[in-house]
């Protein structure tokens, strides 16, 4: 058993930046659902496959297409479109555009070597071909295709839909990473406000944890609970068959290190869903801002006692005015009673602490360390934190239970 | 009075709402018979009905049940022979009576995985397996319906249960697609939990969604499950199996993709789609990890 406080602040440290991590996932997940993030990507990769720099006709069309409207809840995008359909929907729109431009007049061609290509792999190129009479769209969407088709080689033995699925899955690998750089941001500015919000300075944190062993030994003990636990529900995967002609088909085992990410994965429970499962009481003796405003309160209350004191003077008995001071300041919820003198209570001032711009500046510049710690730790992430504070509880429980396999094993 | 009536009824509901216990299983048993319909094993009868289960609406299904262990399965376990109220299953239902308490005989049946009658605690395969003390044991692990006990053949079982109605598909199959299972792994066994599970025989119908396959001993197919205005039931196609020798056996093998059946069928765990869904040192949760035992083509 390694047991020493400065592990024992590093565990409850941990503890909190998972924690607020965790809520700031769950923030992260209902913001990008409000801002309808993913769909407004989605739109924009689409927008640069199909019109060039923005979205365009073609990329209205696309959406419009019923395949595509299916998977939209309401007006709203849909945050994902599976590879498969977006072949199938492209496939139909070049198609009616290649019956469109037949109507209106004869077509002009491919230049001959991606012509010829197309015409091998059955790409629609020639769908669009007719450039002169096409929209900006159309004829960016051609070149694409032209492009698309002279990449090939003539013994490319992949099906039209294959190649376009492969031209939509590599568009949205920098579509995800235009996503992942927006959600960031919006971390950053979550924990940001989340770490203000509960007063979480990693420096006065630690200092509270390092001073206090009772304090310490709960956020331990809640750490040590949290560890035990999976960082999220597990997913939920319907269990339906792919090829429906092989009910046997050969399964290669999966590792968790290969799984989806969780939170990815549509219809399962994610960390933002665990945040409220955890028991996070022990935070609030070493965050928050109470004792922050009992210091506040107790001035406010101190300068009260001190206007009751000048008016009330030492006649006895008080007059009318002193006597409504001291009724005023007896029902003043801020402040208590402390023996013979008014002190202030750990309850929150309201906007009275926006009354005086020097304790807030001088709140902001005392803790600005300690939220910056805070607020960069918290952007790592909760898997990162997670799988932190297992290793921490491992080593001071002096390493994991063994498994079934090694017990077996040491037995024989 | 009306108090303690719903105190006793919230009391009995428990063990029914309460999640069963978990059962970890071999992964090398899950390897071994993912694909296949049957299990062989060397069964010792501990207990057996005296007679058959009567026929009724409400459950009863003419079939004689019987507990025991084999080596082979490693977990408490019962057996059921389907249709044994018919004279021609006598000579294998006395077989299964005059065999309690004596050494193990060969048995051979459709191996069956359901949550129905769960133990409360975790049951690990392959652990020592105490003596059945009734015919129905907390178990999860069945053979059911069986082929074959001491020699004597029971293929001819695989029929529809005169006088017996069997649970409605539009019953049944809600409740299989909303179980729950949930399915972790380790290098030596896959741990499987779910709510208890219910809803035994059922007849439905079926369209094959693609080509039947042969598999050792019998033959499975994918398949939607349909109501009666042949609309789907099931959010995918459900693998049916059935057991070598059997009728149903016989004509699902012949039949093309399209095909539509009405069937009189069990669920079972899809050991298939656990082993090809469950993760390595992690969890899952799965659903629709079922398939269907045809136990008779109806008419």
């Amino acid at each position: 058993m390694f047991n020493a406080p400065a592990l024992d602040v590093a565990i409850g440290l941990t503890f909190l930046y998972l924690s607020l991590a965790l809520m700031v996932t769950a923030a992260n997940e209902w913001l990008a659902a409000l801002l309808t993030l993913r769909g407004k990507t989605l739109t924009e990769g689409v927008g640069r496959l199909l019109d060039g720099d923005k979205p365009g006709p073609m990329t209205r069309e696309f959406f419009r297409h019923p395949l595509v409207k299916s998977l939209s809840k309401g007006k709203r995008p849909p945050s994902y479109v599976p590879p498969r359909t977006f072949a199938l929907v492209v496939k139909d729109m070049a198609s009616r555009q290649q019956q469109h431009d037949m109507s209106d007049s004869g077509s002009e061609g491919l230049p001959a070597e991606a012509s010829a290509k197309a015409g091998a792999t059955g790409l629609p190129a020639e769908a669009s071909a007719k450039a002169g009479a096409a929209s900006a769209s159309a004829a960016h969407l051609q070149k694409q295709f032209q492009t698309l088709a002279l990449g090939l080689s003539p013994s490319d033995e992949r099906s039209q839909a294959e190649i376009l699925e492969e031209w939509f899955n590599d568009s949205m690998e920098r579509a995800s990473g235009w996503y992942k750089r927006q959600i960031q941001i919006v971390t950053v500015i979550v924990a940001a406000v989340l770490t203000i919000l509960t007063n979480a300075d990693t420096l006065r944190a630690a200092a509270i944890l390092w001073a206090n062993p009772t304090i310490r030994a709960a956020a331990v003990e809640q750490a040590r609970v949290r560890a035990a636990m999976p960082l999220a529900e597990p997913p939920t995967i319907q269990a339906a068959y792919q090829n429906l002609n092989n009910p046997t088909p050969p399964t290669a085992s999966r590792s968790s290190a290969e799984f989806v990410n969780p939170s990815t994965s549509p219809g399962t429970a994610t960390e933002a869903e665990s945040a409220a499962t955890i028991d996070t009481s022990a935070l609030s003796l070493f965050i928050g801002w109470s004792n922050t405003f009992r210091h506040f309160n107790d001035q406010y209350c101190a300068a009260k006692q001190r206007a009751v004191n000048a008016s009330c003077g030492t006649s006895a008995p008080p007059n009318d005015a002193c006597q409504a001071q001291i009724d005023d300041l007896a029902a003043d919820a801020r402040c208590e009673l402390d023996g013979t003198r008014r002190v202030g209570r750990n309850v929150t001032p309201g906007w009275a602490i926006f009354g005086s711009p020097f304790i807030v500046l001088s709140l902001a510049a005392k803790h600005s360390v300690g939220w910056l710690l805070t607020i960069i730790a918290v952007s790592l992430g909760a898997p990162f934190w997670f799988d932190l504070l297992k290793r921490l509880v491992n080593v001071r429980g002096a390493g994991t239970k063994p498994t079934e396999t090694a017990k077996k094993k040491a037995e024989a | 009075v009306k108090r303690i009536l719903v105190a006793l009824a919230l009391v009995a509901a428990v063990p029914v709402l309460l999640d069963a216990g978990p059962v970890k299983f071999s992964n090398t048993f899950i390897e071994l018979f993912k694909n296949r319909v049957t299990i062989d094993v060397s069964f010792t009868v501990d207990k057996s009905h005296s007679s058959p289960n009567t026929i009724s609406d409400d459950g009863d299904d003419g079939d004689l049940h019987a507990a025991g262990r084999a080596p082979e399965v490693g977990l408490p376990m019962v057996v059921e022979i389907a249709n044994a109220r018919d004279a021609v299953q006598k000579a294998i239902v006395d077989k299964m009576k005059e065999r309690v308490g004596k050494p193990a005989s060969s048995l051979s049946g459709v191996w069956r995985i359901w949550y129905e009658h769960p133990s409360a605690t975790v049951q690990e395969q392959f652990e020592t397996v105490p003596v059945a003390d009734s015919t129905n044991p907390k178990h999860v692990f069945e053979v059911h319906p069986v082929t074959s006990f001491a020699g004597i053949s029971a293929h001819s079982s695989f029929i529809p249960i005169p006088g017996y109605s069997a649970y409605a598909a539009t019953t049944a199959f809600p409740h299989y697609e909303a179980l729950k299972l949930t399915v972790s792994r380790d290098a030596d066994f896959t741990t499987m939990k779910s709510s208890t599970a219910r809803y035994n025989y059922t007849e439905f119908d079926i369209v094959l969604s693609g080509a039947p396959a042969d598999v050792v001993d019998g033959v499975m197919v994918l398949a939607d499950v349909v109501d009666s205005a042949g609309v789907s039931i099931v959010a995918a196609a459900r693998r049916m199996v059935c057991a070598a020798g059997t009728p149903p056996a016989e004509t699902i093998r012949k039949a093309k993709s399209g095909a539509k059946f009405k069937v009189l069928g069990i669920p079972r765990v899809n050991l298939e789609r656990v082993s090809a869904l469950a993760v390595n040192d992690a969890t899952v949760v799965l659903v629709g990890a079922y398939e269907m035992i045809i136990v008779g083509i109806v008419p």
